[in-house]
């Protein structure tokens, strides 16, 4: 036994004084800013999300960055502007997506077009320097066909305003069959008084080739004039003579569209639809499902049925059927994709609220005299609240998954949008010539979905807390 | 058992009716059912009218189809391809299964192996390369590697033979080894899609046994690690893998739409999407109820291999429902 000075002894406090708990120094961290804390720390989620928002920034801003609006104004005219390669400023100077293009061409046109004033600069190699010193060189007797390396937006101006691709070969048909086909065909424009003076006055017009006197229905006094002229098409389509300044950065689609604008309209109208179908999927399937798990009984049983039955429905099977019944309107895409699509929502809710709906906190709650709704709201919600947008996130790159195969497929067909998968199934047509109508829509979607499954991942593991401290 | 099975098996039969009949009905629908085509006259209309009781409430014209199906095997009439849907339909089946048969009996060995090597070595390099490879194949939709695989491997680098399978004629022109050769490119891309989401769940089930007690028990007991994992953990890993590979064995049977219509293969899938192309109801009919057969089958099946695998489940089967 110590012997202890009982004087050495002295309360800790004095009686008038009361032991209080401290607060905390440390700052209070709630669940959503513990959550964000460790998403930030979620390297790739962080990357997928900035590259989400910045995706998010060209859908809403892009169809509107280059103005250019040909295809509706004119299609014909567009369409002889259809299929050029992409050239994108700056990035060109690196030798990639600098505009120009191999193509196989006839021997005499190609010469013909190396050696006249208006096809200066359009070879930028692949010419043999032989041919050029000698055009009869006998090396080259045989070979009818060259390929070389052109800016293809000079060239595309040269072909469509000058002188056609098949000008000698049309030629050369005309004398073996005794034909009268004209070569220039292509290019020549007839226009009337009024266009002539338009054209004139923007200085578009390279040479005049006739000009046609018939006699005006209207007033037999003055006659009526038609002149059949070249124009230069770049300069009448696009207001410049200067090919090289013209940009398409993505290339333009079949038509003459630009790919840059098309791509980000499909890409917007899958987004809307994807927001569209995941919230009304979410209200459905949460309200039923919150309802069923929390009150239970025969409510329950009767809709476990019904689900089994609504869920075994193929999601093939009722697409094909609406867009047979209905034709591809988008609300028909939204009905599809809604009516089988809620069961998910329905699922986790009727769990969660399953769940949480006999812990203690729910018991004190209804102690405390709460009405049913306000339990549901404002004590079981918020937590399965981080499940649920887990759930929502990821909701959205399947549902863009789903509608680009599907209009891949050509099941789901917009009357007046392009989807990106009708994008990537007209590129799969033609990918041998024009492989750019593919490949930059491929990416895209291929960047979206890795950036979105990447995002959902790291929100599940964001708001799953039984994860701190882990990783 | 048995009467759990029977109880199963009584449920989806209902269900399968139930489904089968809103199709029928919602076909039925459809404004424009019958095309009369000219020259065939309306003989043949009338012959088709009585039979499948075209003029008879929808409900009976349901009772007349199955009554064909039992009585004649006749599923009904296409008009596409004039003849009975069924004679066309199953013939095409072969087709669907020799292009898919071969990845799929690749993809499973190999998504195992593939997963259980990621789990053994979590969180090295060699699970990272593993699970960024899982992440984009798991991503970009299955139709975009296909086209991409076309463009760079035939038209690019010129390495395949063909961006598409050899037809029977080809077959016989080109030689056998050709059309087999033709074959490469989409069972490659067919396997390397369909790994990494059965890698992903072995590995994430592998992960799971490893951190369980067991384990630390057949560790201190001196087993290394690798008898561990393969004695022990591997085999509880695979339980709830199991039923998926039994599942993926039917689905052999049904073609993919995108795999048929990328590579041009004469299968079921690339009939399914002509008969919507060419809005021929019967044949629809046949391949949403015969597709929808399938699927009720597998669902039947991953029941009974759950039981099979799983001894707890063996053990309270009754209450499962």
């Amino acid at each position: 036994m110590m012997n202890i000075n009982k004087k050495d002894l002295v309360l800790v406090y004095e009686d008038d004084k009361e032991i209080v708990d401290v607060s905390l120094e440390s700052k209070r961290i709630g669940y959503y800013q513990d959550s964000w804390n460790r998403f930030k720390k979620n390297k790739a989620s962080f990357v997928a999300f900035i590259i989400i928002c910045v995706i998010m920034f060209f859908v809403v801003v892009g169809p509107y960055m280059r103005g250019y609006d040909l295809v509706n104004e004119d299609p014909i005219e567009a369409s002889r502007l259809g299929n050029l390669v992409p050239r994108i400023p700056v990035i060109e100077k690196l030798g990639i997506f600098d505009g120009t293009k191999t193509i196989q061409a006839g021997k005499q046109f190609l010469l013909d077009m190396y050696t006249n004033e208006m096809g200066q600069g359009i070879i930028l190699s692949g010419m043999p320097q032989a041919l050029i010193d000698n055009p009869e060189d006998p090396a080259y007797a045989d070979v009818n066909m060259l390929e070389v390396v052109v800016d293809h937006y000079k060239y595309t101006n040269y072909i469509s305003s000058y002188k056609p691709e098949r000008y000698y070969s049309i030629i050369s048909q005309n004398e073996i069959n005794g034909t009268n086909n004209d070569p220039l065909a292509e290019v020549k424009r007839t226009l009337n008084q009024e266009e002539f003076d338009v054209e004139i006055k923007n200085n578009t017009i390279i040479d005049i080739l006739q000009i046609l006197e018939t006699q005006n229905p209207d007033d037999p006094d003055k006659p009526f004039f038609q002149y059949i002229v070249r124009i230069n098409q770049f300069k009448s389509s696009l207001g410049t003579s200067d090919p090289s300044s013209v940009y398409f950065w993505f290339g333009t689609t079949d038509k003459g569209g630009d790919l840059f604008t098309d791509l980000w309209l499909g890409a917007r109208i899958s987004l809307i639809m994807a927001l569209c179908v995941v919230s009304i999927n979410a209200i459905v399937g949460l309200t039923i499902g919150s309802t069923v798990g929390y009150y239970g009984g025969v409510f329950d049983l009767i809709m476990d049925r019904l689900v089994e039955i609504i869920s075994s429905i193929p999601f093939l099977s009722l697409l094909t059927l609406l867009t047979i019944r209905f034709g591809s309107a988008t609300w028909v895409i939204v009905v599809a994709f809604t009516a089988t699509g809620w069961i998910g929502n329905y699922r986790t809710g009727r769990m969660q609220f399953y769940r949480f709906k006999n812990r203690e906190y729910v018991f004190a709650a209804k102690t405390l005299g709460a009405s049913d709704a306000r339990i549901m709201f404002k004590h079981i919600f918020p937590n399965t609240l981080g499940y649920i947008v887990t759930g929502l996130a990821l909701s959205i790159p399947i549902f863009v998954f789903t509608e680009a195969t599907f209009s891949f497929l050509n099941i789901i067909q917009y009357a007046n949008v392009t989807s990106v998968g009708m994008l990537i199934q007209k590129g799969q047509a033609v990918m041998m010539q024009h492989p750019h109508l593919l490949l930059f829509p491929a990416v895209y979607i291929s960047i979206l979905m890795i950036a979105f499954n990447l995002f959902g991942n790291g929100l599940r593991d964001a708001f799953n807390p039984s994860l701190r401290g882990v990783e | 058992m048995i009467k759990y099975l029977m109880k199963r098996m009584g449920l989806m039969f209902i269900t399968f009716i139930i489904t089968i009949f809103l199709f029928f009905f919602f076909i039925k629908l459809m404004p424009d059912n019958f095309v009369p085509s000219p020259g065939v006259g309306n003989e043949w209309y009338e012959q088709l009218a009585e039979k499948e009781g075209w003029n008879e409430p929808i409900i009976v014209q349901f009772g007349l189809w199955i009554k064909n199906i039992f009585t004649e095997g006749n599923f009904g009439y296409s008009h596409i391809m004039n003849r009975d849907v069924s004679e066309a339909y199953f013939k095409k089946i072969p087709a669907s299964i020799k292009i898919n048969i071969v990845p799929y009996f690749l993809s499973v060995p190999l998504a195992i192996i593939i997963g259980v090597y990621a789990a053994i070595k979590k969180n090295k390099w060699q699970d990272t390369v593993i699970s960024v490879w899982i992440m984009v194949f798991i991503s970009i939709p299955f139709f975009v590697v296909a086209v991409l695989s076309q463009y760079f491997f035939y038209w690019k680098w010129h390495l395949a033979p063909d961006y598409k399978i050899a037809t029977a004629s080809e077959f016989t022109e080109l030689g056998f080894w050709y059309g087999i050769s033709t074959y490469i490119l989409p069972v490659i891309v067919l396997t390397v899609v369909s790994i990494p989401g059965m890698a992903r769940y072995v590995r994430a089930e592998l992960t799971e046994q490893m951190t369980l007690d067991y384990m630390l028990l057949a560790r201190s007991k001196g087993l290394t690690q690798k008898q561990a994992v393969f004695g022990h953990a591997l085999r509880n890993a695979l339980v709830p893998i199991l039923p998926g590979i039994f599942i993926g064995i039917i689905g052999i049977l049904d073609g993919g739409l995108i795999t048929e219509k990328i590579f041009r293969v004469d299968g079921t899938g690339r009939m399914y999407l002509a008969a919507f192309n060419g809005r021929d109801y019967a044949l629809l009919m046949l391949i949403n109820a015969f597709g929808q057969f399938l699927t009720l089958t597998s669902a039947i099946l991953a029941d009974v291999s759950y039981t099979l695998f799983d001894p707890r489940m063996r053990v309270g089967s009754g209450k499962l429902s």
